[in-house]
């Protein structure tokens, strides 16, 4: 998942862009209205936190702007103004959550999180796809009731896969969300931590729930799709080939 | 003060109860005494009336009595006169005729005893002379007057009704006739009608003793024609038979007699030399008396009338009068109370419409509140008298809310400021304290703990150095300072900065100018400056820093080549808590405080600021500082001999 921080402070971008990636979120920074504004409309994020006072332009007046635009990525403003005026006034405005500083970094990620799940429809924070479960909240993974420990790379792809359950996820895609700017761009780095993910999620089990579509890219089995559906064989075929 | 409404009606209305105390009592006093006067004049009039009424009256009475008197005068000397014309004197012949006389029925007396009507004979000799007077020495017999009446005139007043009654008398007082109408009474004769003249005539009232009042007139008349009656012999001796002239001797004539009045000789009656008589005649004046009497009674009731009349017009007048008076008074009160209780509740209406501006302001004013400043109220309905108020008003609310507004664009900014570093720094220790650490991760944390904190630091410092401004407790600690000295150390400290952005930095000082003053202060308010013109000015700028001597102080100026200060903003520039660009710059914890520091500490230190900036261009600030005294004095000369030393401090202009 991708978020972009807009926040001039330096030393509190730094310490959430941290905590962020350590959650396995992908992190941009812009350090004012303009930057800001740039990477929000030209790059795809799931999550924008938003300071308000902001050097060159504003805060609200960003959100203003781009929801205006028809900007339709779920923004959390991250504000020292914490008066009901203020709050009513962002929500207002178009943004989907506020938080005042000083704040609990824990908050502030569930906070993400749950603009995560809503963005892509989700309400129950535990994903349940065959015998798999993702708890997204406290972010961990079961299989046929074993823990699986993943890392915050392999945990946030197998997440966004799992978003997208049933659909086919392209390389891009993937990069676009789970990499940040500063990250190289290796093509193959997707495909190795797919690997990863194959060998604890996969391993061992029947059903191989990570499938591939060649020439497109990787997808969650879906619940319709059992063991013996042509595509889903086809794809283990090829899978277990690679 | 107590209430303006209750002032304002209580005056009023005690002015008014005066006034309607006095307008009343000037009409009902008024009035009373034109009623007064009205009434006295009446009466007055009234009064005159009755006495020239009374007047009029008596005259009239005065009038009637003596018309009636004279009238009665009149009359009685009008018959007195008569039967004094009817008067003659019986002549007795004094000759010794012998006659056979008949004697005239006229002289009853004589012939009494052989009746009346019956002609009686007397033969006999008779005087033949004729004689005036009654004292013939010729007659033998008694002279005797006898009076002779024509019987027609004398017949009614002999008669016995007739209201008029006469006496006569003779010289000697005996009764010669007398009316039969005076029946058994008496006419008296006075005493003193002896003195009257002859002809006289004199009128009296008497009272007879049978109590019978008459008026009565007194005439002593002389008896002027004689009755003769003569002894005819013959009737051919006619021619002779003519009245006889007194002194002549009378012929001798048959005897047949013949009576005729011959006059009395006027001489004689001159002389008085005939005999006279007193005629009284009267007419009882009980009638007149009782026509006076009622006349008087008539006037007497009519006069009466007319004064009970007017009394009883006095009365009602006054009883009127009175009425009038009353309703008069019943009316004012009545006005009085009227005009009092319209004004009571006009008043009160008018006193509360006068004051309902105030009330309106009031309103106004008690609907402002920190969130609205407004004072709603519409200027057209205020009165001219409140405008000044509510203009004053006005500005001050105004200001008020600049300066609120400023105060809360202040507070939340401070806020924002304290806030971010608090948040930055709960941020960076949770974050780090989430997992375990290597010692490097540690190391970098407590770094940016550090660097937060340092920063906090800042601003609360600055936040602590306006408050001492404000409280007056910041103290000057002076001492020798040498301002370009101090400047140059200033630029060092900054020069780091100034290069990380690329500007050139140029010191341009005279040699040492010493005062004394606080150098901590002063440099933090170079510092300041040289802060913002570092923070505010373009990339690969430059930054000029001019020390020189001045008229009695010293000049420091820091001049940029920054984006400038618009000149409406410069008026703003050193009060507190304001920003030119609302949105934060930077990261740097100036808040708006810097300049406002600027300006106190500046000033604390007897000094000026002041700004000067062309938009686009860049700004100059310029802090002067008085010298002291004696530096002044040889300033001159100083500033002459010392060489300008231009330091020019090397920009960082690695970029091309």
């Amino acid at each position: 998942m991708k978020v972009l921080l807009v926040e001039d402070h330096k030393p509190l971008a730094r310490a959430l862009k941290q905590g962020l990636e350590e959650e396995g979120f992908a992190v941009d920074v812009a350090v004012d209205g303009e930057e800001g504004n740039y990477k929000a409309t030209t790059a795809s994020y799931d999550v924008i936190i938003l300071d308000l006072m902001l050097p060159k332009i504003d805060g609200l007046q960003l959100l203003q702007k781009w929801r205006k635009e028809g900007l339709q990525t779920h923004v959390l403003i991250l504000t020292a103004k914490g008066t009901l005026e203020d709050r009513v006034k962002g929500l207002d405005l178009g943004a989907d959550d506020y938080l005042t500083k000083p704040f609990e970094v824990d908050e502030l990620l569930a906070r993400v999180r749950a603009l995560v799940r809503r963005g892509h429809h989700v309400k129950d924070p535990v994903i349940r796809i065959h015998d798999l479960e993702i708890d997204t909240a406290a972010r961990t993974v079961k299989r046929a009731g074993k823990w699986i420990h993943l890392t915050p790379r392999e945990y946030a792809l197998l997440e966004f896969l799992a978003f997208h359950t049933g659909k086919v996820v392209t390389r891009p895609m993937i990069w676009e969300h789970l990499y940040d700017e500063e990250d190289e761009n290796t093509s193959n780095v997707v495909d190795v931590y797919i690997r990863y993910l194959r060998n604890k999620v996969d391993k061992g089990y029947d059903l191989p729930l990570i499938l591939t579509r060649w020439g497109e890219g990787y997808m969650l089995r879906g619940p319709d799709m059992d063991g013996g559906d042509g595509p889903a064989r086809a794809a283990r075929e090829v899978s277990s080939g690679y | 003060m107590r209430s303006i409404r209750l002032s304002l009606l209580v005056y009023f209305l005690a002015l008014l109860a005066l006034a309607l105390a006095a307008f009343s009592f000037l009409i009902h006093e008024n009035s009373r005494i034109r009623l007064t006067q009205i009434y006295e004049t009446t009466r007055q009039m009234f009064t005159e009336e009755s006495q020239r009424s009374r007047a009029v009256r008596e005259d009239h009475y005065v009038k009637t009595r003596d018309t009636l008197k004279k009238n009665l005068d009149d009359a009685l000397l009008l018959k007195a006169q008569t039967m004094a014309s009817q008067l003659a004197e019986s002549d007795i012949r004094p000759e010794r005729v012998f006659a056979v006389r008949v004697l005239t029925p006229i002289m009853p007396t004589l012939l009494a005893p052989h009746g009346p009507g019956v002609p009686a004979y007397f033969a006999g000799f008779f005087d033949t002379e004729l004689r005036h007077g009654w004292s013939s020495p010729r007659w033998t017999g008694r002279k005797q007057l006898d009076l002779a009446f024509v019987d027609d005139v004398l017949y009614h007043t002999r008669a016995e009704r007739s209201p008029f009654v006469f006496q006569v008398y003779n010289e000697q007082g005996e009764i010669m006739a007398r009316s039969r109408s005076l029946g058994e009474e008496n006419l008296p004769l006075d005493k003193d009608s002896h003195e009257l003249k002859l002809c006289e005539a004199d009128f009296d009232d008497v009272l007879l003793p049978s109590g019978k009042k008459l008026r009565r007139v007194t005439i002593r008349v002389p008896i002027t024609r004689l009755s003769v009656t003569r002894l005819w012999p013959s009737g051919d001796r006619r021619r002779q038979a003519q009245p006889a002239l007194p002194g002549v001797p009378p012929t001798p004539a048959p005897l047949r007699a013949q009576t005729s009045l011959i006059p009395v000789d006027p001489e004689a009656i001159q002389r008085g030399d005939v005999p006279k008589v007193f005629l009284l005649y009267a007419k009882p004046i009980a009638e007149v008396e009782e026509t006076l009497a009622e006349l008087r009674a008539e006037l007497d009731s009519s006069q009466r009338i007319l004064e009970q009349a007017q009394a009883q017009t006095l009365e009602e007048l006054n009883e009127q009068s009175r009425l009038a008076l009353a309703a008069l008074r019943t009316r004012l009160w009545l006005i009085s109370l009227g005009v009092f209780g319209a004004t009571v509740i006009g008043g009160v209406w008018v006193v509360r419409w006068a004051l309902s501006p105030l009330e309106r302001l009031t309103d106004a004013v008690s609907q402002v509140s920190e969130r609205d400043f407004q004072l709603r109220i519409d200027p057209d309905q205020v009165p001219e008298e409140l405008k000044p108020i509510v203009e004053r008003l006005r500005q001050s609310l105004a200001s008020l809310e600049q300066a609120f507004a400023r105060e809360k664009q202040a507070a939340a900014d401070i806020s924002h400021d304290l806030r971010t570093p608090i948040a930055s720094l709960l941020a960076t220790t949770q974050v780090c304290l989430r997992r375990p650490r290597s010692s490097e991760e540690y190391r970098e944390a407590i770094e940016t703990c550090r660097e937060i904190g340092a920063q906090l630091n800042t601003l609360v410092e600055r936040l602590l150095a306006l408050a001492r401004l404000d409280a007056g407790a910041d103290r000057l600690q002076t001492e020798p300072v040498d301002v370009p000295e101090l400047a140059e150390q200033c630029v060092a400290l900054i020069r780091p900065l100034a290069a990380e952005k690329g500007l050139s930095v140029h010191v341009e000082r005279d040699g040492p100018i010493l005062i004394e003053t606080d150098a901590g202060k002063l440099r933090e308010v170079l510092t300041n400056l040289l802060d913002n013109a570092i923070e505010y000015n373009r990339p690969h700028g430059r930054i000029d820093v001019v020390v020189s001597r001045g008229q009695g102080e010293v000049e420091v100026v820091v001049r940029d080549t920054g984006i400038g200060i618009a000149p409406e903003a410069r008026q703003h520039l050193f009060e507190r808590f304001y920003r030119v660009d609302p949105s934060r710059h930077t990261d740097t914890p100036h808040c708006g405080l810097g300049l406002a520091i600027v300006k106190g500490y500046v000033e604390l230190m007897g000094g000026k600021v002041e700004v000067d900036s062309t938009p686009g261009q860049g700004s100059m600030f310029r802090v002067r500082l008085p010298l002291p005294a004696e530096e002044s004095q040889d300033e001159a000369s100083q500033h002459m001999a010392t060489g300008r030393a231009v330091t020019e401090v090397g920009g960082w202009q690695s970029r091309p």
